[in-house]
This record gives structure tokens, sequence and C-alpha cells, in this order.
């Protein structure tokens, strides 16, 4: 018991020093800084502080305005379009949604992270956990279970190997910017037509003003800059406006480089396709093996399952899911990779 | 036994951001949604018309319009009846690239294949850079046809596709005639005018 008391108090310790910078007691308030705080659970309050979108903050903050003529957005800063549209996903806003905390599972991550890391004595802070987690079937059965949401950038980071790239890359993150900010290239035309059709019904991507669509072009850019190779892939923006949301912009540029170097096959996102398609070939095969009669049907009406699917995997599920189902594939997605797709699909197929 | 008398199949290609998608959703589903994503690859829908008592069932396939994606979408184009070859009033890169679509239609489409050249956009008039006359006389060179759309007013999005329905079922009918001109079909000695034979607007 005394082993158990020590294990409470060091994941008090813990727990007190993660939550840090992702607790928000203050309510509608305005802060020295000049900056409004969502409400804990209301609109925006899933976002990473720097994406909450001030001018709709201030508005909410001012009560007198009457609100029922503003959208409604969600605590992801998607614009609520009806009540049947709240209705119908209630079962992804209830107590088990996934970017609830359930503080069993989140005590579970901290007494893991507490046991990986037994060297330090007293306060255990991000910066003293490694960058890349060991991989064991504890591990394993954890994010299966779920990363509580407050913890997803850090780990996110940690288990796809992206702070590991940030750590050790030869180039920051300024001199990617720097490098690629160039207007007149191909990759920058495309890039600017399709910034506010990414993610037009969030409102941290809807107008060019928006606090991620300049983000949202610098990541992009510094992709087509860092993989000649690919440039600009229609699609990438999706996933990169998904990290956007969660992850500050550099931590979401080395997050894309991990998904393209390591968690997906090669040329995924290059000028042939290759990847992708070859992917799509692999889950026509294992359709036959794992749901034959879904393999008849497809036979017997002549479908194209790629015209669906490739979109899939192209996004990793971006703009195909509910951005709460999302996270919880990403959750997988990066600590076992592509497979996680090929399991997803097959799973989703069997579902219909 | 199908509910229709004719089965079209459509595709739209072209520059990626001239407006395909939202083309297709106007005319299928009357709707024009701001801020349309990005076409992934190649998407479809159908809609059943009726012209002149004749049921046409539209396949119409959308492809992405992005240049790495054509491997996936050429394998469309060799059955389609129809190529609905869209460029960008207001861009006149779009408009520059034709020639190159035109060498894909030429590798990949069936030799039947019935094109028609479409300006999207013209709601942005004042933003225009492409004359009118000098896509339609490029249209004329190329014997294509010529139209002009806007999909967000719904200017002449109908009307391109009941023409372009109108256009295949004559074809169709002559060659049923070629083929076999024993067996004369319904309705068929009424001369259906090219391209006059449905105004909508």
């Amino acid at each position: 018991s005394d082993v158990n008391l020590a294990l409470g108090l060091l994941s008090l310790s813990l727990s007190l020093s993660l939550s840090l910078s992702h607790t928000h007691t203050h309510t509608h308030s305005f802060t020295m800084s000049g900056s409004y705080t969502p409400a804990p659970g209301g609109p925006f309050s899933a976002l990473t502080p720097s994406m909450w979108p001030q001018d709709i903050l201030a508005k909410y903050h001012q009560k007198d305005q009457n609100l029922d003529s503003e959208p409604q957005y969600d605590e992801f800063g998607f614009r609520i379009d009806s009540e049947d549209g709240l209705e119908a996903c209630d079962w992804l806003r209830g107590d088990g949604a996934p970017q609830r905390e359930d503080p069993q599972q989140r005590l579970r991550w901290q007494a893991h992270l507490e046991f990986t890391h037994n060297h330090t004595v007293g306060d255990l802070t991000w910066d003293l956990i490694s960058p890349a987690l060991p991989r064991s079937d504890r591990l394993r059965s954890l994010v299966l279970a779920g990363i509580p949401h407050s913890m997803r950038p850090q780990l996110w980071m940690r288990l796809s190997g992206a702070l590991q790239k940030k750590r050790t890359s030869d180039i920051s993150y300024r001199e990617i910017i720097k490098n690629s900010s160039n207007d007149d290239t191909t990759a920058a035309k495309q890039i600017e037509k399709d910034l506010l059709r990414t993610m037009p019904t969030n409102a941290c991507f809807s107008t060019l003003t928006s606090v991620g669509v300049p983000r949202l072009r610098r990541v992009l850019r510094g992709l087509a800059w860092l993989y000649p190779d690919i440039g600009y892939c229609q699609g990438t923006g999706m996933v990169v406006s998904c990290l956007l949301l969660f992850l500050e912009e550099e931590d979401a540029l080395w997050m894309m480089c991990a998904l393209i170097e390591d968690l997906l096959p090669p040329s995924y996102f290059s000028s042939t396709l290759l990847g992708v398609q070859t992917d799509q070939r692999v889950l026509r095969q294992l359709i036959i093996q794992y749901l034959p009669r879904l393999d008849r049907l497809l036979q017997e009406h002549d479908i194209e399952l790629s015209l669906i699917t490739l979109h899939w995997f192209l996004t990793s599920f971006a703009s195909v899911v509910d951005i709460r189902v999302l996270l919880r594939i990403w959750d997988l997605l990066f600590y076992e990779g592509s497979i996680v797709l090929f399991q997803v699909t097959l799973g989703m197929l069997k579902i219909k | 036994m199908e509910d229709y008398d004719y089965l079209f199949k459509i595709v739209l290609i072209g520059n990626a951001g001239v407006g395909k998608t939202c083309l297709v959703r106007r005319f299928t589903q009357g709707l024009f949604p701001p801020g349309q994503g990005a076409t992934i690859g190649v998407d479809f829908m159908i809609k059943t018309v009726e012209i002149k008592g004749v049921k046409v069932k539209l396949q119409i396939w959308d492809t992405a319009g992005q240049e790495r994606f054509r491997s996936i979408t050429q394998s469309y184009y060799r059955s389609a009846n129809a190529l609905i070859l869209t460029y960008d009033i207001t861009c006149e890169d779009s408009f520059r690239c034709l020639p190159e679509w035109l060498r894909e239609i030429e590798q990949y489409a069936n030799n039947q294949v019935v094109t028609i050249l479409v300006g999207n956009k013209i709601d942005l008039a004042e933003k225009r850079e492409v004359h009118r006359q000098r896509a339609e006389e490029f249209a004329e060179a190329q014997s294509m046809l010529y139209l002009e759309t806007s999909a967000k007013e719904s200017d002449n999005v109908e009307k391109l596709f009941l023409d372009l329905a109108c256009v295949l079922i004559r074809e169709a009918k002559q060659n049923t005639l070629d083929n076999n001109d024993s067996a004369p079909m319904p309705g068929e000695g009424k001369n259906i005018n090219y391209l006059s034979c449905c105004n909508i607007n």
C-alpha cells in the first residue's frame, strides 16, 4: 500500500504539472494578456489555445448582445447547422465521447509515463518525458483505449516520431518557412485556391482572416518545399487543417513529415500517387479474404471500390468521419501507421 | 426492367478549381455549396431527366482537376458518351490548359465522344479574363459545342446537361438507324433539332 500511495502522489504531481498548460479555469474571462477563454466544454474548448477565435469569443463575452442570430459552434469550432445535426450526433457528445476526459484513463496514462521515466525525482513535466516512447504492449493497449484529449498534442508528437524529427532536424521551422515564402510557385498558387475550401465550416478556416488560414498556407508551402517530388497534393490540406486544430503550426508540420516519411508507404502523395493507388489494390485483396460477401457484391454490380476509398486513404479519414471519430483513429494511426487505415476501412465496410 | 429509355455517361474534366463539382451539384441537387472541397480522385452522381417523353438517365462522373490524379481519372474517359471540358472564365491559366486537355481526350476517349466546352463562373463578370468570342472561336476550331455557365446563379446549368442529353439521344437514334434500319425506334422520324429541342430557360 506504500507503493500505491507513492504512486498516487507521483500521479498527483504529474497530473498537476502535465495539466498546467491545458487547464483553463476562467470562464468567459478577460485575462491580463487581453484574450478570451472558451467555457469548459463550450464552443472552441477542444482547440489548442492559440486557435481560439478571439473575435467570436469576444462576442460571447458581451452578454448583452443577442446571440440567437449568431452561428453556433461546437467545441472544435465547427458550425452547428441545426438542432437535427446536434441530435444525430448524440452518441458522439455524451460522457463517452472521444474528447471527454475519463479521469481513470488519464490516471492510467500518467502512471505509465511515470513508470517508464522512473529516474526522475520530483515533478515529471513534458520536457522530461522522452521524445520517443518505447513501444510496449502496455503502451499499445493505452493507445487502443484512447488518449486523453488534453494529452493528445504531446503524445501524438511522441508516438509518431514527429518530436524526434523536430529535435534532430538540420533545418529549423523558421528556415523552412523562409525558403518557401515565394508566392509565385505553382504549388503556392494551387494552395491559395484551396485554402478556403479545405475546412469551410470551421470558424478557424472559414475566411482569409481566420486564425488557421495563414498557418495552413505556411505549413502546406513548407511541405511543398521540403518534398519537391510531392509538391502540393490536394487532400493533404484536410489532414493539416485537422492537425492545426490541436497542435501549433510547427508541430503540425513535423507530424506531416512523420506521416509522409514513416507512417505511410512511400509515394503516397507524390505526383504518381503510386503508394495510395497500390494500397487500393491491397485493400481489394483484403476484402476477398476478409469480407467475401462484400467481394461478391462488388463484382456483381461491377463497382470500383477505390472510387470511394482512395479519398479515405489519401486524407487518413480527415473530412471523411466526424472529428470525434477521427481523433480516435488518429490515436492509433500515429502509433501503428498505415495498417490502421486498412483495419478501419474493413471495419467500416463490415458495418455497412 | 429499368425505368429509363437511355443511359448516358457524362464525364467532367478541366483544371482544379474551375467549378466542375459545383456544376454537378447544382444540376443534380440544386445546391451551390460555398467552399466546396477539392475532389479527390473521382465522384459520381445520377439524375434521370425526361425530354419530350423520353426518360434519360444521366450518369455524371466528376473528376479531380489536379494533374496528379489524371492517371486515375483517365480510365473513366473511355466509356464516356460525352465530356464536359470546363474552364473558369476568370482564370486565363485554366483556358490555356485546354489544348493539353484535348490531347488527353484524343488519347483516352472514344472517338465518338461528344465534347462540350464550358466557361464557368460568369457571375464573376467583372473578373473575366477570357473573352467569350475567343472561347467560341477556339471551340469552333476544335468542333466542340460551347456554353457559358454560372453554377452559383444557376445560369445555363440545366441547359448544359439537357442539351447534351438531346445531342446524345439524337446520336443514339442515328446509330440505331445505321445498324438496324428495319426496326425504327418509337418516336423516330421526328426531327430533333441540334441543340434546340429543349429550351429550358
